[in-house]
């Protein structure tokens, strides 16, 4: 192992090291933690969850190991003070809440059907709605924006949303003041954490829409009802506009997944068991046999008795696709002239082409569906193949590719993922 | 072909009607505007929608051709010189370089030498270490270089505004109407019927105030037809008589571009070497246009840039450009050069581009006893203008009428400066509209509160809207404005771009709101499937991570089903 820098690197030793904090990185960690392993998490940041509305989507779990994970998901999510539920909220029997699902508007004005969705967004559930036979004169639904949140238009959400649904619907877009600046929902969610603005905000928007929003069922807002506080604000708002209120899930960067990174991380940091290095990019592993024994940063030695790789997948920038790989999925390539085949000749001197494969050299296969698809080939148990590769290195999340990928993918493979390592580490012990 | 009714009601007359709004037709336009002709100008899709809107922007000087064709080089040189003289400020004198690497024939470029000199064009010699100075991304084993006067032309934008000062004079431009069919008496061709095209985009059914009629075919009658449709030329011939498109000798050949999201080189670059694929480097504003393959293919008909043709362009831009593998690629095209047929009639699939850039003029009077039928065919849009003035002299031949070229003289007004109304030109007849005028001033609507839709290429919603109140469609628009063209390629701007039409109450205000929400639905798909075409055979790198969020985004967030969802539904 090469270590950048002078002097020897530094070294560090986990029963578990998970590379990534995204969703499949932090459930991965939660899990091991949760199962008594001492765990190192090695990332650059929050990686996808920036872009994560928050929504989990993807087919209703099935087997008892799914529901295990969801059921572990919901569990930790109360402890870190955001919950997650199914089919309005209902945390129902456990896991079994993400079977019935739930529909919920987005930003585009269009239904997102989802098993599970963070707690901000439980009043919007629209199989609720459907199922109460709404008049049209019994409450609606009424679409708030803020003038300075551009990505973010009320009126294109009311009118899909009254074409898609038939709930009836009405729009109103409010000034937040200078003080919010132009355009971002982090500064924004900035103002609502701070309570002395947030109070104006009240005094304001009692004013604005108090009279008005009385009459319809339920508010939608902007996921940006703050990073820390969103949970009782969300709570004055109701109070205040006499109706219920929730977020609407919206385009990036987006504050429900980041809320997700920091109550997480927060929580496992308290918990005591994980240790976060972040602003780290693992460059390096070094395997012995059929087992990899440290992965390195370059500045830091990370050993551990099993590592969980969870960079995420090609939009994650977890996986990198190389001309050669994309012209070798679309299609043979037989109008080029003999001897120039893309990707033919060979790389310069001092030159490494970017495999599409990550640290550990895993076998990646690609797939032609929607979009083209790439992910590490793996066996049961989120272990890669072929059998031949290192033993105690689980693969999680969108890193594992699939046709489509979704947060149920990232939470279950996660959890297997870090429960496996976990038990790596009493094999090593014993 | 239909005989004209005497007395008939038409629903327009001219002087001249010219088919097509490519570079070709808006050039006849502006050419016979500046002789003083009332003329109509009549196209089926928007403006520049075929070859003009898919070429690489490349404003030759003649260097392409000079060791196959010294002739056309000639023609290229001379047009250059005039296009940067009266269309300024649609050219960016990016100033031109030939370079010969190590695997280059040496004999090549003694006889591109030789060509460039019976062309009157002077290369003039850079050192090598001095060229890697002025292109730092530019390949080690270059040999030797020279500098040319190629420039770079927004093609788009100069079309925009002829047409706009054509319209000022007095001529009317029906966009999105197509002719089916031609009119004739005891003389010979006398007009077109048109049928406006329906669909979401029928509110720019003209760019003048006059809406063209839906349903029923209406006539226009002139007593020249001038047909400018480039590749289309034989089909529209042939809706005169069979003969008529005999006498059409017309080829097609396919080019691919692939566009990358970065200015690779400041200069545009070629390679001294026999014209081939992937080996001209044009730079646009922040993106840089690796072009061209070339291969015949049976007609113009929807083509779409396939991988191989994309791969191909990616190892020949290697040569050039060593590291062009690690610059996100932003999307690829493909457009039809419409090659006179001697041209394209060899085996080598490749001829396409090694001669026959010329043009050729069909007087359909001589040739099938059609008189009043010109047909204008070949050229490239360097040699536009020189096409338009030879077109421009039979047609005054034709009416009997001589009027002077004035097209080398006359300034090409920039977008966004006063129209200058030709002295030659007649009273007007249809007003201007002032909202394209506006538009192409730049200013925008008042009443909106103005919000950024497009990030990439900094398109305001006010100037989109006051583009689509001037009666430009979305697509019109959406190109002369950039909207979308960036890196993001309609990812983040689509759901903006939807918020802005409907806080316009576009379109129109008279209509149903759920017509509305429907045409305007429609237009933001329509919208975000245009741009996903391009990006489809470019699949790697910084590109693939985008589709990737993308269709995350779209699946998980937005509720939109992706492509596989859709055939699904129907």
């Amino acid at each position: 192992m090469r270590a950048v820098g002078r002097g020897a690197p530094r070294v560090v030793d986990y029963d578990v090291v998970v590379i990534g904090s995204g969703l499949a990185g932090l459930v991965a960690a939660a899990a091991a933690a949760a199962a008594g392993a001492r765990v190192g998490v090695v990332a650059e940041s929050f990686g996808g969850l920036a872009m994560w509305s928050g929504l989990v989507s993807g087919k209703a779990p099935a087997g008892d190991e799914e529901l295990d994970a969801v059921r572990f998901f919901i569990e930790f999510g109360v402890r870190c003070g955001l919950e997650y539920g199914g089919c309005g909220g209902s945390r129902g029997a456990e896991g079994e809440a993400a079977r019935e699902g739930m529909e919920v508007l987005s930003s585009s004005g269009r239904p997102v059907r989802c098993l599970l969705a963070p707690e901000t967004v439980w009043a919007g559930d629209l199989r609720n709605w459907a199922s109460s036979g709404m008049q049209a004169d019994d409450g609606g639904l009424l679409v708030v924006g803020f003038t300075e949140l551009e990505d973010y238009p009320a009126a294109v959400i009311a009118g899909q949303a009254a074409a898609e649904t038939g709930v009836r619907t009405a729009h109103r877009t409010v000034s937040l003041g200078r003080a919010a600046g132009r355009g971002l929902g982090v500064r924004i969610a900035g103002l609502f954490d701070d309570p002395a603005w947030f109070e104006g905000f009240l005094e304001a928007s009692r004013r604005l829409l108090g009279r008005e929003a009385r009459r319809f069922r339920a508010v939608a807002l902007p996921p940006v009802l703050g990073l820390f506080r969103f949970r009782s604000n969300l709570e004055a708002l109701r109070e205040n506009l006499g109706t219920a209120v929730f977020e609407l899930p919206a385009v990036p960067p987006s504050l429900p997944g980041m809320r997700f990174w920091h109550l997480w991380r927060w929580r496992l940091e308290a918990d005591g068991r994980t240790t976060f290095h972040l602003g780290r990019r693992v460059v390096e592993a070094d395997t012995h046999g059929d087992r990899c024994l440290a992965v390195s940063d370059g500045l830091t030695v990370y050993r551990a008795a099993a590592f969980v790789l969870a960079t995420g997948g090609v939009a994650g920038r977890g996986l990198e696709v190389p001309p050669e790989a994309f012209f070798r999925l679309s299609k043979p390539t037989g109008a080029l002239r003999p001897g120039q085949a893309p990707g033919g000749g060979p790389a310069r001197p001092g030159e490494r082409s970017v495999p599409v494969e990550p640290i550990f050299g895993l076998e990646t296969c690609g797939r032609r569906t929607d979009w083209l698809s790439w992910g590490v080939r793996v066996q049961d148990s989120s272990r890669p193949c072929p059998t031949g590769g290192p033993a105690n290195v689980f693969v999680a999340g969108w890193q594992l590719g699939g046709p489509e990928p979704d947060a149920l993918l990232s939470i279950t493979t996660g959890w297997q993922a870090g429960r496996a390592a976990a038990d790596c580490r009493e094999e090593g012990t014993q | 072909m239909r005989r004209l009714a005497e007395g008939e009601a038409v629903f327009d007359r001219a002087d001249v009607i010219v088919i097509g709004g490519g570079a070709t037709g808006v050039g006849v336009l502006w050419d016979l505007v500046l002789r003083g002709f009332d003329v109509v100008l009549v196209e089926q899709a928007g403006l520049a929608s075929g070859t003009s809107g898919a070429f690489h922007g490349l404003l030759h000087s003649g260097g392409r051709y000079a060791g196959t064709d010294p002739e056309t080089a000639a023609g290229c040189l001379a047009e250059n010189r005039i296009l940067k003289s009266v269309a300024r400020s649609f050219i960016r004198e990016t100033g031109g370089l030939f370079v010969r690497l190590e695997e280059d024939p040496e004999d090549w470029e003694e006889r591109w030498l030789e060509g460039c000199r019976r062309a009157g064009l002077s290369p003039v010699p850079v050192r090598r270490d001095e060229v890697l100075d002025l292109e730092p991304h530019l390949t080690s084993t270059v040999l030797k270089a020279y500098r040319v006067p190629d420039a770079a032309v927004d093609g788009f934008g100069l079309l925009w505004s002829l047409v706009w000062s054509s319209v000022a004079a007095g001529a009317r431009v029906y966009l999105r109407a197509r002719v089916t069919g031609f009119l004739t008496d005891e003389d010979g061709v006398r007009g077109v019927e048109v049928v406006g095209l329906g669909g979401t985009e029928e509110r720019a059914a003209a760019v003048t105030e006059g809406r063209f009629p839906q349903a029923e075919p209406g006539e226009i009658t002139a007593e020249v037809v001038v047909n400018a449709t480039g590749p289309w030329a034989q089909e529209t011939a042939a809706l005169a008589c069979p003969a008529a498109a005999a006498s059409v000798p017309l080829g097609h050949d396919k080019g691919v571009m692939l566009i990358f999201n970065s200015r690779l080189v400041s200069h545009v670059v070629n390679r001294l070497r026999p014209p081939a694929d992937g080996d001209i480097l044009v730079p646009h504003g922040p993106v840089t246009i690796l072009g061209t393959t070339s291969g015949n293919v049976p007609g113009p008909g929807r083509l779409l840039p396939e991988p191989e043709e994309v791969a191909l362009l990616l190892c020949e831009g290697r040569a050039l450009l060593p590291d062009i593998d690690r610059v996100p690629p932003l999307r690829a095209y493909a457009g039809v050069r419409p090659l006179l047929k001697e041209a394209v009639d060899h085996t080598d699939p490749g001829a396409g581009r090694g001669g026959g850039r010329g043009f050729l003029l069909v007087d359909h009077g001589e040739t099938d006893g059609l008189p009043g039928l010109v047909t204008v065919l070949g050229g490239k849009f360097t040699t536009f203008r020189a096409m338009a003035a030879e077109t421009g002299d039979l047609v005054c031949r034709l009416v009997g009428r001589p009027a002077r070229c004035r097209t080398a003289e006359v300034g090409v007004p920039r977008l966004g400066s006063p129209v200058p109304r030709p002295p030659a030109a007649p009273v007007s007849r249809a007003p201007l509209t002032t909202g394209a005028e506006r538009a192409a001033h730049g200013r925008e609507r008042p009443d909106l509160a103005d919000s950024l839709v497009c990030e990439c290429e900094f398109v305001s919603s006010s100037r989109l809207v006051s583009l689509l109140d001037a009666g430009l469609a979305l697509s019109d628009a959406r190109r002369l404005c950039r909207l979308g063209m960036g890196g993001c390629q309609g990812i983040f701007c689509t759901q903006r771009l939807a918020g802005a039409l409907f806080g316009a109450g576009w379109p129109g205000d008279t209509a149903q709101p759920r017509t509305d929400r429907e045409a305007v639905r429609a237009e933001t798909d329509a919208f975000r499937r245009g741009r996903l075409t391009g990006v489809a055979a470019v699949q790697w790198g910084g590109q693939a991570r985008l589709s990737a969020l993308a269709a995350a985004l779209e699946r998980l967030t937005f509720g939109r089903p992706g492509r596989e969802g859709e055939e699904k539904v129907r």
